[in-house]
């Protein structure tokens, strides 16, 4: 019980939570302190059990379908390795692979069939999306299912394919990081002209679309002081249910481009503020480590079943580069289909991929582990990474902390909070936050 | 068969199981189910006969002879209709 009680440190008092409980609470340092059995009961009750490594037949919540890793934008910061041209799936393979995932849905009682699209740039292979999209809706509409399409792109195409895509698409993920001058910096097009006009009028269309859009923000140190702006902007402008924000990864290209992840104290402030912004306006801002609605052992496709379909037949749990993965030591594959539409997922392929989301030394005593859950497996908690909290860590414990604050109606406390560098560093240095050492 | 375009009077929405197609000048609608309602979505967009007919292929399984003879089949239903239009 002792473990699964965290407590972190906020003014002169001390958020309790329990995440397996679903409780939270803020106490004075006594309370901690001459009543900690009293607390423990207070949390008491049937906890969820605690999240573990899937066990049995797999079983995906979506198909991902990699249509190529051809890009038409030479972003600043990308780690996807895109180029202009690049291997390109054939159409008959995601088919069988809609195909496959039609029939686990019917098989396993699903009301939905869903696929969702990531590149490089889906559209950059129109064709091959459009297959994938026709057979999906064809083969849910033969079996009973409703089909969900959910794509990932930059948005860089013609008015009317942007028509199409607001059409046929249930949910666009659209990569936009805000004012012309960060858009055209951090994702320019080739020969180095500029992507926001394009990208505006992409929004526009999908936003006057029946299709739910999501906005995602590449935060940089440049633009890390304009999120709140950049969300006013947005929700002026166009019509994004959601504004997901997400900071940046280094690479290579990013640091010769100049570009920096943010100062992590200054991210979880600015995002707050850009929170406070986005509710206002009914759009829901998502830092998708901090979200804590239910205890989850991975916060992406790793360990969660999800089939990710490459070019090359390959399937895998993760729709980064295989030369990333292979980088940190890791082998995320899980299986290949055949044109013919043989799925062959081995046991102990699927077994090994389940097994990494378990192992995470760095987060035992931290509070958001059933919340974060660690982070990306190949670029912050991959086997052999420092024990040490980082830059990812601290800012996901802060905006946790301010979002549990929220949660129980402490509103002015959480601003607080967010603008005060000190507090903030008393709570996010903390080496542990069980309770038993508070 | 890629020179056939919606009728002007004709609108249309994108439903769950395939298109349901409004004829302005009658009101009367008419929905295509698949894999018919994919040969409207790329007749409405022009894409050339043999692009048509090599995604039907992929889209309803189907060898390339019948393919085609679906997408004449269907075209000739919506010219019938009044939905298309040479042009």
């Amino acid at each position: 019980m002792a473990s699964r009680l965290f407590a972190v440190p906020v003014f002169d008092k001390w958020l309790v939570y329990a995440p397996l409980h679903g409780v939270a609470a803020l106490v004075n340092g006594a309370a901690l302190q001459e009543f900690p059995e009293e607390l423990r009961t207070a949390v008491a009750g049937e906890p969820e059990p605690e999240p573990r490594p899937r066990e049995g037949p797999v079983h995906p919540q979506f198909l991902g379908l990699v249509p190529t890793r051809a890009c038409n934008l030479s972003c600043a910061y990308c780690g996807f390795g895109a180029t202009s041209h690049g291997e390109r799936m054939d159409p008959r393979l995601a088919a069988a692979g809609v195909d496959w995932m039609a029939d686990f849905a019917a098989r396993n009682g699903r009301r939905t069939l869903d696929v969702h699209f990531f590149g490089g740039e889906p559209f950059a292979v129109p064709g091959v999306v459009d297959v994938a999209v026709h057979r999906t809706r064809a083969v849910a509409a033969e079996k009973g299912l409703l089909p969900n399409l959910e794509v990932a792109t930059n948005g860089v195409y013609s008015e009317a394919r942007a028509n199409w895509v607001g059409d046929y698409f249930d949910t666009v993920v659209l990569s936009f990081d805000g004012f012309r001058a960060v858009q055209d910096r951090h994702r320019p097009a080739a020969a180095g002209r500029g992507s926001f006009d394009q990208v505006a009028g992409t929004a526009r269309v999908l936003s006057a679309s029946p299709a739910e859009v999501c906005f995602r923000v590449c935060v940089a140190r440049d633009n890390v002081d304009q999120l709140a702006e950049t969300v006013d902007w947005f929700s002026e402008e166009f019509r994004p249910s959601s504004i997901d924000f997400e900071t940046l990864q280094p690479t290579p290209e990013s640091e010769l481009a100049g570009l920096n992840p943010p100062d992590p104290y200054t991210f979880a402030a600015q995002f707050w503020k850009a929170r406070r912004a986005a509710c206002g306006r009914g759009v829901e801002p998502v830092y998708a480590a901090a979200v804590t609605r239910e205890p989850r052992i991975s916060f992406c496709p790793v360990g969660n079943d999800t089939l990710i379909l490459h070019p090359d037949g390959r399937v895998s749990a993760c729709y980064l580069l295989e030369r990333e993965w292979q980088a940190r030591g890791l082998d995320l594959n899980l299986g290949r289909l055949g044109a013919g539409g043989d799925m062959e997922l081995p046991e102990e392929d699927v077994h090994r991929v389940r097994q990494l989301a378990a192992g995470k030394p760095r987060c035992e005593n931290c509070f958001c582990r059933w919340s974060c859950a660690g982070g990306c497996h190949v670029n912050h908690s991959f086997p052999g990474c420092s024990p040490a909290y980082d830059d990812f860590c601290i800012q996901t414990r802060l905006i946790t902390a301010c979002s549990l604050l929220d949660g129980l109606g402490l509103e002015s406390m959480a601003d607080e909070f967010a603008l005060d560098q000190a507090e903030m560093r008393r709570l996010a240095v903390r080496p542990s936050d069980r309770l038993e050492e508070a | 068969m890629s020179e056939y375009r919606a009728a002007e009077h004709v609108r249309w929405a994108v439903e769950t199981g395939g298109v349901v197609l409004i004829d302005c000048a009658t009101g009367a609608a008419t929905t295509l189910g698949y894999p018919q309602a994919a040969i409207w979505d790329f007749l409405t967009r022009g894409e050339p006969d043999q692009q048509i007919c090599a995604n039907l292929c992929a889209i309803a399984s189907l060898t390339p002879a019948a393919a085609q003879a679906l997408v004449l089949e269907t075209v000739a239903a919506l010219r019938d209709a009044g939905l298309v239009t040479r042009g």
